[in-house]
């Protein structure tokens, strides 16, 4: 219940594979290291991996684990990182200095480190379509993630918005639970989801169908927001209206001592993962040089920076579901001359959550590349602040303070 | 410069902040012809940023007369906007928990009260009754029962959008590369978005003015200052007015949507180029300790937001109005150093009053450039109090 302050060479956000081979490889070039993760456990995304088929038991229970998450427990047992779970990163400040809350024992930590390699991985892309904002709304691995702990019963009916493999998984699990899929569809501005109190219909411009779920499986996008927060230069990630760091081959950034690993730094398959998390944990205990500062990134005039996915349409699309900003708000301040996207944010509250990374924020960043194609990715990549987790005041308020008044 | 004004003069205003929007306004709705020029959007800069005190307690003595001025103007400003600002006139309390300020807490309500200020001592249960959640360590408050707040993003737009409808224009995310002068008067502007003729120009840029001056042989001492806000998530009403404290970096108030806005004057670190903060560790750990000091209840709250105000701070600490000795037509309406929000009403009232008729119908002769020129060390007449 108090503060605690902590120094090490090399703290490790973040304990998927990425992480976990970056603190296995930072621990043997000598670097005293520390492992965080938000989970109890390491393991990051293995840990909602659906098991292979042959791997699956014929009495459904929950959905199992892919066994690889086993693995990287042993691994970090075997080689003897201490790690640190349930353990949310808020903030990157100067020096550089990590802020952690530790949920269990209500502690704030302070981590004073050489270097902090960031392996946050990724998140499910999510787009924001008509009627999204109604409970029964998931993500793929918002939705994966949950059947992991809790399966529905039989029956279920299905909505899927989305293709490809984050589709073809979602549909193997639905099918493992017993439920139904009644809709699929690719058409991402032409869904409406209908429902009063909670999702009932949907219905693209050729199918409708009665739904008590609408699963959106358009995969993951990269999440290295604490790299931007602690102030790295990014341009824009390609395609994805979501800001990318600027990176050296060993995952330095532009500021010293800040490195991002894995998933994060756009690495994919699991074992590029691990090798690129083995590299920048290596170079992070070494103290390798950061990135050189990139004169400001200005597009090529000649090429159109096509978004991937085409801006929503419907102005009463809701854009980000915790401030309630729909669509047409943003749109009308576009319309009126707004083209930088952090005064977007403070005028509209879009993306002004804690988490910093509203899907509002890459659907303001389409609609500024729709109407500019040539536009400066710094009008485009909204800064993100502290905190980016939940912050009690408790966990960091000095015994002073604690002892003296009541509630 | 004459009353009557035959064709409209034609004014240009730099800076689409509280400030430089309700010039616009005031000078609009008299009939002249305004053009605002502002870099990136309305309220982009400290004005967005601001904790929206609506504030006479502890103003320095040479701007209480502004500041009194101000709040009967701000009684009314909702309905002359046409605009819902959220304002609040829910009191501003400063309180101590120590028995030995309250020597000088009473000398200090004493003068401000000749100075013209509503303000009183609260002690004890008195204290306890008035300000409910406050800490038992609490003594005493002085207390201002007409000061409060307001919503400052939601102000600038209002008196920006009323400006509009009086005819006024204003460029959005347009810079001034240049100042065109012929001897002693300014003739007009260049910027990203073209030219700008004027018979008048008022700097209104907050921490950009010092750049900008510079470009009219004009050394402003203003430094651009970083000062840290943060919101905790919506918790239960418990608060009505704004808290400052003696001894303490505090500026606490509960917005009607729940959430605690708290300030104070910690610092943050101001970046013009890209016109954000970053905020200090050091800062938001403090910050958390000596309002939850204060105000015990915020034990339980959770920190939503930190984000940094960038405010362009002079050497003694007040604003800089008015004329400049070497140029006919040019008013400074800057430097206001954290604490220019509740001013906003007065200070484009008689920024137009001082441009169209010649005479403020307050006096702004301690707030004006050649307090500077003088050479004097001008002393702070009051205690330095942070609260936007």
């Amino acid at each position: 219940m108090s503060q605690l302050e902590r120094t090490v060479d090399v703290v490790v956000i973040g304990a998927g594979p990425a992480g976990v081979a970056a603190a296995i490889a930072a621990t043997r070039a000598g670097a005293q290291t520390i492992l965080l993760d938000e989970a109890a456990t390491p393991g990051g995304h293995l840990r909602w991996e659906v098991a292979d088929f042959e791997e699956l038991p014929a009495v459904p229970a929950i959905l199992p684990r892919s066994p690889l998450a086993e693995i990287s427990v042993q691994e970090v047992v075997d080689s003897g990182i201490e790690f640190l779970g349930d353990t949310a990163v808020w903030g990157i400040f100067p020096g550089p200095l990590v802020a952690a809350y530790h949920a269990p024992s209500d502690t704030g930590y302070t981590f004073r480190a050489t270097s902090v390699v960031i392996a946050t991985g990724s998140a499910d892309r999510v787009w924001p379509v008509k009627g999204w904002e109604l409970p029964g709304f998931h993500t793929e691995r918002d939705l994966l993630t949950r059947l992991h702990t809790e399966l529905p019963p039989a029956g279920v009916r299905y909505g899927i918005i989305g293709g490809g493999d984050a589709a073809l998984q979602v549909k193997a699990a639905i099918a493992y639970t017993g439920g139904v899929v009644a809709f699929e569809s690719v058409a991402i501005t032409k869904i409406v989801i209908e429902g009063d109190v909670r999702i009932a219909h949907i219905h693209d411009e050729e199918n409708r169908a009665d739904v008590d779920v609408v699963v959106q499986a358009f995969g993951q996008r990269i999440e290295p927001v604490l790299a931007i927060q602690a102030g790295a230069a990014c341009t824009l990630h390609v395609g994805e209206a979501v800001p990318s760091p600027y990176l050296t081959p060993d995952g330095a950034t532009t500021v010293p001592g800040i490195f991002v690993a894995g998933e994060a730094a756009g690495v994919q398959g699991d074992r590029w993962i691990y090798a690129h998390g083995e590299r920048v944990g290596r170079a992070a205990a070494n103290g390798a040089e950061p990135h050189p500062t990139p004169e400001p990134y200005v597009p090529d005039p000649n090429s159109f920076r096509r978004p991937y996915f085409p801006p929503p349409r419907d102005p009463s699309i809701v854009i980000d579901r915790e401030q309630g900003v729909t669509l047409g708000e943003v749109q009308k301040l576009i319309d009126a001359g707004a083209w930088d996207i952090n005064d977007i944010r403070r005028q509209t509250r879009a993306g002004m959550g804690s988490s910093n990374t509203s899907p509002a924020l890459a659907v303001i960043a389409t609609l500024l590349l729709w109407r500019y194609p040539h536009i400066e990715d710094v009008r485009l990549i909204a800064r993100p602040r502290p905190p980016l987790r939940d912050v009690p005041f408790l966990g960091y308020l000095p015994e002073t303070t604690q002892t003296g008044g009541s509630l | 410069m004459s009353a009557a004004i035959t064709t409209p003069i034609e004014i240009a205003i730099i800076g689409g902040g509280v400030i430089g929007t309700s010039i616009a306004w005031h000078l609009a709705r008299r009939g002249a012809k305004v053009t605002l020029v502002e870099q990136r959007g309305l309220a982009s800069a400290a004005s967005g940023s601001s904790a929206g005190g609506v504030r006479q307690q502890g103003r320095d003595l040479r701007e209480m007369p502004l500041a009194i001025a101000s709040i009967a103007r701000w009684e009314h400003l909702s309905d002359e906007l046409e605009a819902d600002i959220h304002y609040l006139r829910d009191g501003h309390i400063s309180v101590t928990e120590h028995e030995d300020d309250l020597h000088a807490m009473r000398e200090t309500v004493a003068r401000q009260r000749a100075a013209g200020l509503d303000i009183v001592l609260v002690e004890g249960d008195d204290l306890r009754a008035l300000v409910p959640g406050i800490t038992p360590q609490a003594v005493a408050g002085t207390y201002t029962a007409n000061d409060g707040h307001a919503n400052p993003i939601l102000t600038t737009h209002a008196f920006g959008t009323a400006a509009v409808r009086h005819g006024a224009k204003i460029m959005l995310n347009t810079r001034v590369t240049g100042i065109q002068r012929a001897g002693d008067r300014i003739t007009g502007l260049e910027t990203t978005n073209g030219p700008v003729t004027c018979d008048w120009l008022v700097l209104a840029a907050g921490a950009w003015s010092t750049g900008l001056a510079q470009q009219l042989d004009l050394e402003l001492p203003i430094r651009p200052m970083g000062l840290q806000m943060m919101a905790t998530t919506k918790m239960p009403h418990l608060l009505d007015q704004v808290v400052g404290a003696w001894h303490r970096k505090l500026s606490l108030k509960q917005i009607p949507s729940g959430n605690y806005v708290i300030g104070g004057g910690w610092p943050g670190d101001p970046d013009l180029e890209t016109n954000l903060g970053l905020p200090r560790y050091e800062s938001i750990l403090g910050s958390m300790d000596h309002s939850s000091a204060i105000f015990p209840a915020l034990r339980k709250a959770q920190l939503e937001r930190v984000w940094i105000g960038i405010e362009a701070e002079t050497s003694d600490e007040v604003p800089v109005l008015g004329p400049v000795d070497h140029l006919a037509n040019l008013t400074l309406a800057t430097g206001f150093t954290g604490h220019g929000f509740a001013l906003s009403p007065i200070v484009g009232q008689l920024m137009s009053e001082l441009i169209l008729d010649g005479t403020p119908s307050v006096p702004i002769d301690a707030l004006t450039f050649a307090r500077f020129a003088e050479g004097s060390a001008v002393a702070r007449t009051a205690p330095r109090v942070h609260a936007g």
